[in-house]
């Protein structure tokens, strides 16, 4: 982890958070920080607890030990969501509603002044390349992810957490992401990126978490993994196993 | 707030619910009102038709069976929408407090039951003219008032049976929400044989059964309490106030129920 982490007020401190599903443990006393500017990236196989934690964080599960603070408050209040910007998964907006539609209406919600809504959504809608008037059933597997994507943008959130954000996008738009992710955290923005595609991760995160059967295995930031292990790939096979 | 209201009455319209609404309870009441102006009454012989208090009657209680309906729809289909599979995740993350949710829907139904007693008014003025809304006997103020005890009731209903489809799905839903109401009916017929029949209440105590019955939603007395207020003007008080705690503690439930994403049964329809 960045040593700066500790100095520097954490946006999302994760102390030693346990998840429970009936008896099943699907994440285990699970910490690690998050400050301004800093996109982590959340790495580790299909089941190792990356989506897990991330809805323990927003709230949308209840944690059985440990502790969650975002922005300094440990429960989720619609405040805290206004300023955080989440693409999930695996997800549907409303279907008859546009994009615009769709955008405008979380817009009322996250931006106060109209006339930077009206900008930033135009905006939004035309880096993601989606038609702003087609309703929404009429819109692709690909078109949805993007417009899934493009909500999670909207207001400029001061936390942007992305889970496999990569699913369902061709490999222009995954650049376009790439950039996104990029300029936002440049302008200020933290950002939690989940994936398996380590590649990815070693081109958009500063620092990584290395998930392993709902455990953290490592953590830490990537030039010294890249020194130490090679790549982030070899970090990860060295600690978690695989080629 | 308001946003929220805006946007599920879009989905209202978009859904092409409004339209449903208006053509069947336009057809229901036409139709049943029709035949009500063609009825005629035999009393010892003396065949009269009927007047225009029986004929409100007819229309309230026709309004009754498209207003349950309307409620029905709403609470099983449309206002677990946006709480259901993948959708809930998007709208956990809506910035809001949890509770504008219930009340929004609570709201939106109200719109929708006032569109309906609207039909209902049109068409008692289709089918008997316009001059019998002057009548004496048309009482704006009973309209008034039976259209506020349905409100309460019915949102219960579609409070109800919205929390019932979050929990076991909406086919599922349709049956128990179906079975409950017939069984509070017939629990509501018994009960008032027993407190009409002194004979019965002497050799059976009221007992728990009778006190569990009488804090549940007073969906048997429904009828009674209707027909006491069109034929009074009379509110059956204690059980608006139940009406009304029932209602409060499903828009509890439905927070409670919405705490979390409910992503189950995802992929019914």
């Amino acid at each position: 982890m960045n040593p700066s982490a500790t100095l520097v007020q954490s946006i999302l401190h994760l102390d030693k958070v346990t998840v429970k599903y009936g008896f099943t443990k699907a994440i285990e006393t699970v910490s690690f920080d998050l400050i301004p500017g800093m996109a982590l990236g959340l790495i580790g196989a299909n089941g190792a607890g990356k989506t897990t934690s991330i809805r323990a964080i927003l709230g949308m599960l209840g944690v059985s030990e440990g502790k969650i603070t975002i922005f300094e408050e440990s429960k989720m209040t619609p405040k805290l969501l206004a300023r955080i910007g989440f693409a999930p998964e695996e997800a549907t907006p409303p279907e008859y509603l546009t994009a615009k539609e769709y955008l405008t209406f979380l817009s009322k919600f996250k931006i106060k002044a109209q006339e930077s809504s009206e900008h930033s959504i135009e905006s939004l809608l035309s880096w993601f390349e989606l038609d702003p008037n087609k309703p929404i059933r009429k819109y692709s597997k690909g078109m949805r992810r993007r417009l899934v994507l493009s909500q999670a943008f909207l207001g400029k959130p001061d936390l942007i957490i992305l889970d496999e954000p990569l699913n369902g996008l061709d490999p222009i738009m995954i650049q376009k992401l790439r950039e996104r992710v990029v300029e936002s955290r440049r302008s200020g923005a933290s950002i939690l990126y989940s994936s398996h595609i380590l590649s990815e991760l070693e081109n958009s995160c500063t620092d990584v978490v290395m998930m392993h059967k709902g455990k953290v295995v490592m953590k830490g930031p990537i030039p010294a993994l890249v020194e130490t292990y090679g790549s982030v790939e070899k970090a990860f096979a060295a600690n978690v196993g695989g080629n | 707030m308001i946003n929220l209201i805006i946007g599920n009455c879009r989905y209202i319209f978009r859904s092409r619910m409004i339209f449903l609404i208006l053509i069947f309870s336009t057809l229901v009441h036409v139709a049943g009102l029709k035949f009500v102006n063609h009825l005629t009454v035999s009393i010892q012989g003396v065949i009269s038709v009927l007047g225009p208090k029986q004929e409100m009657y007819a229309a309230l209680f026709l309004q009754l069976f498209t207003g349950l309906s309307i409620a029905t729809v709403y609470g099983i289909w449309m206002a677990p929408y946006a709480h259901r599979g993948e959708r809930s995740i998007l709208t956990h993350m809506i910035p809001i407090s949890k509770y504008h949710f219930p009340l929004c829907y609570l709201f939106c139904c109200a719109l929708l039951l006032a569109i309906n007693i609207f039909v209902m008014v049109v068409s008692y003025v289709f089918v008997f003219g316009p001059t019998t809304l002057s009548s004496p006997e048309f009482s704006w103020t009973i309209l008034a008032k039976t259209f506020v005890f349905e409100l309460i009731s019915f949102e219960v209903v579609m409070l109800g049976l919205a929390v019932s489809s979050l929990s076991f799905g909406q086919v599922a839903t349709f049956f128990i929400g179906g079975c409950f109401l017939f069984v509070l009916q017939i629990l509501g017929a018994i009960a008032r044989l027993f407190s009409e029949n002194t004979e019965l209440t002497k050799v059976s105590s009221k007992g728990w059964l009778v006190w569990t019955y009488e804090k549940l939603p007073p969906v048997g007395d429904f009828i009674f309490d209707l027909k006491t207020l069109i034929s009074e003007g009379k509110f059956n008080f204690e059980h608006v106030i139940l009406w009304t705690v029932w209602m409060l503690f499903f828009v509890a439930v439905f927070r409670w129920k919405i705490r979390y994403p409910i992503q189950q049964r995802s992929t019914e329809a």
